[in-house]
């Protein structure tokens, strides 16, 4: 489009090149603000720059699911106030003093975990319901709440299919991050180590783990993109 | 040159829209499943048909319980298989590898056997069915009362393969079992399977723990009248006493060499810990406390000593170095603590702990930091002793009245239990030999 721009400018009888620039650059910039500021229009297929993190240290899946979609409003609505990012983590207790209280946090089961992040849930919708905010920026919003509900189900699928006995690696937490393309369909097309842990083994059972949890659900429909990146951290340890 | 300007303008544009739509990062921490899913099929006749006719299932299942002991493995039930049976594919080309991971299984063990008439062969082989290739494979021969230990070496190899360490099928475990007014020394399998009463003193047993190399256990026995400490080698049933001082000799630790060990005295009064050297006898003397000093414990290096101590009140754990210097406290959880056992790699030591009025088992840093509870069954337990690969934690305790020898992983999950001996109500002291070289 731009190509072709530019060349019916070098034929105009009155306008110089540099004008003709200058106008090519106005026009694009508008452009291309219409297309990153406007929440209608699809998003661009560029991957590079920096990345977002969505922290989804337990499966906010089920609760998220049986909401109405009035409560995932308002919550979005909520959500988007207080803090841009999307960051569903939970608290997680830290620096207990008596070491015998320690071995209760390391003894917590995962199940525990999902509870205790469907309950902040739970809250976030409650503390929503009386938020009385007007909803100029549902839109966004709904968006960044569709993707993350996305995300939420592809957390849910590795997870689930993550088998690795933590007995046999060693005290220290082990971090690996592995970037993935979702393709429309919901199929894993490539994989590759961004980092690795150091440990064979934990190495190996990550990528098992997304390659057993591969297809994904398909793309939501509304998302202009071929395919989408996504890094998947995997920790061998609650953080 | 504006040209150039423009287009540069232009490009940083467009970088700079593309922020918004970066690469999504998800976290996940800790995996869901602690164990490998593993399926076992039934082992295919691959020689003379209608031979054996009990082996196909023997293998699968004996494989499945000596997995199933590591704490690792997770069997898919045989119900879930999709695979027709009758099928004798054994080789990666011929498997059908979505029939096993679409029922979760992210590995596939098969074999086949042929016998004829003197001589068995077995074929096992090891498969990851997400990748659809074979990870590991093993034939044996030999005769057909060697089959378990066929299935023994594949397990390890097995473990080796999947975990980077070999497993602890070629060690025992000793402990005391009491039956009425005396009590003796056994030995077991790491699966619970040979038990065998090594003592027959007819008297009150105690402490037992196995010399460095297997060969030898020590114990201490009333058989005298005082509690004098013996060593006993198992195979030869050969029994000498090392030391016979009036009051308390308990032998707690040998040192890796299996030259010297730590013995408990309390000839002079109170307890006191010693080293003795058992070519010599010689003894050295380390703790001269007023207060009671038992249960030392070397470290595996040999450089450092843990021991209880009511030092400063009730017993807590103590770590001095070899010459009984530089002591320190470390406990100070719960009002009694005692048993302290280093771990082979010498990082942490586990020891029974009073928690609600009974005793669990825990494990410490060697610098106080990391406490861990393993137990919190209404059992408790007493007495660890770790598993030579330090994977695993063998302890007594007491559930409805009934004794009992556990082992629990070291991270506190697959607590199993080992069979009973009939009419021992109380089960004490288990000791972890190391690797014993059984086959």
């Amino acid at each position: 489009m731009s190509m072709t721009f530019l060349s019916e400018a070098n034929h105009g009888d009155t306008l110089s090149l540099d004008n003709m620039v200058v106008l090519s650059f106005l026009l694009h910039a508008l452009i291309l603000s219409i297309i990153f500021f406007s929440p209608s229009l699809p998003s661009p297929r560029w991957t590079f720059g920096p990345s977002y993190t969505v922290d989804l240290v337990s499966s906010p899946l089920s609760s998220v699911e049986v909401r109405s979609s009035e409560a995932i409003s308002r919550e979005a609505v909520s959500m988007n106030h207080r803090n841009q990012s999307m960051v569903m983590k939970k608290e997680v207790e830290r620096g207990l003093s008596a070491p015998v209280r320690k071995t209760e946090i390391l003894r917590k089961s995962p199940t525990g975990n999902v509870d205790t992040a469907i309950e902040g849930i739970k809250k976030r919708v409650e503390s929503a319901t009386n938020d009385s905010r007007p909803s100029t920026a549902r839109g966004n919003s709904e968006i960044n709440l569709k993707m993350r509900v996305y995300y939420s189900v592809v957390w849910s699928m590795i997870k689930e299919q993550w088998a690795l006995p933590k007995s046999i690696l060693p005290d220290d937490n082990l971090e690996a991050i592995v970037e993935t393309n979702i393709l429309r369909n919901g199929t894993v097309s490539n994989l590759t180590f961004e980092k690795r842990s150091g440990n064979r083994y934990f190495d190996e059972s990550v990528i098992k783990a997304i390659k057993k949890a591969d297809p994904f659900p398909p793309l939501p429909e509304w998302l202009d993109k071929r395919y989408i990146t996504l890094g998947v951290r995997f920790h061998s340890s609650e953080l | 040159m504006r040209k150039t300007t423009s287009f540069l303008i232009f490009l940083l544009i467009l970088l700079w829209g593309s922020t918004a739509c970066g690469k999504v990062y998800i976290d996940i921490n800790s995996p869901a499943f602690q164990k490998f899913p593993v399926a076992i099929p039934e082992f295919k006749n691959i020689g003379k048909p209608g031979t054996e006719k009990n082996y196909p299932a023997w293998f699968a299942d004996q494989l499945s319980r000596t997995l199933k002991i590591t704490g690792f493995f997770k069997l898919i039930s045989k119900d879930a298989f999709l695979e027709n049976q009758d099928n004798t594919n054994l080789t990666a080309e011929e498997i059908d590898f979505s029939n096993w991971s679409s029922i979760g299984s992210d590995f596939l063990i098969k074999g086949g056997f042929s016998y004829d008439g003197s001589r068995l062969s077995v074929e096992f082989r090891l498969f990851d069915t997400i990748e659809g290739k074979l990870v590991t494979g093993k034939k044996y021969w030999g005769k057909p009362d060697e089959k378990k230990i066929m299935v023994l070496r594949f397990a390890d190899e097995i473990l080796m393969a999947l975990t980077g360490k070999a497993g602890v099928f070629d060690t025992k475990i000793a402990f005391i079992g009491k039956k009425g007014n005396s009590s003796e020394v056994y030995t077991v399998n790491f699966d619970g399977s040979d038990l065998d009463r090594i003592t027959d003193f007819n008297s009150l047993t105690l402490l037992p723990h196995w010399s460095p190399d297997g060969s030898e256990i020590s114990f201490t026995s009333y058989k005298n009248g005082n509690p004098d400490c013996y060593i006993i080698n198992p195979a030869k049933r050969k029994t000498r006493r090392i030391s016979s001082f009036s009051g308390l000799n308990l032998l707690t630790s040998w040192s890796s060499n299996g030259k010297q060990a730590l013995i408990v005295l309390s000839r002079d009064g109170n307890e006191e810990i010693y080293i003795k050297y058992l070519r010599s006898g010689k003894l050295q003397r380390l703790t001269r406390a007023h207060a009671i000093d038992v249960s030392p414990a070397w470290s595996p290096d040999g450089q450092k000593i843990a021991f209880v101590s009511n030092r400063s009140g009730s017993p807590q754990i103590f770590i001095m170095d070899s010459e009984g210097k530089k002591t320190k406290r470390l406990t100070f959880e719960g009002y009694y603590n005692s048993s302290p056992c280093w771990s082979p790699d010498g990082t942490r030591i586990a020891y029974a702990g009073s928690s609600n009025g009974q005793f669990q088992i825990f494990t410490i840093g060697e610098n106080g930091d990391k406490l861990m509870q393993l137990t919190f069954e209404a059992g408790g337990g007493e007495s660890p002793s770790w598993s030579p690969d330090g994977r695993y934690l063998v302890f007594s305790s007491k559930k409805n009245g009934q004794g009992r020898i556990c082992v629990i992983n070291s991270n506190g999950l697959s607590l199993r239990v080992l069979p009973g001996i009939n009419g021992v109500k109380t089960y004490q002291s288990p000791s972890w030999s190391r690797h014993l070289n059984l086959y």
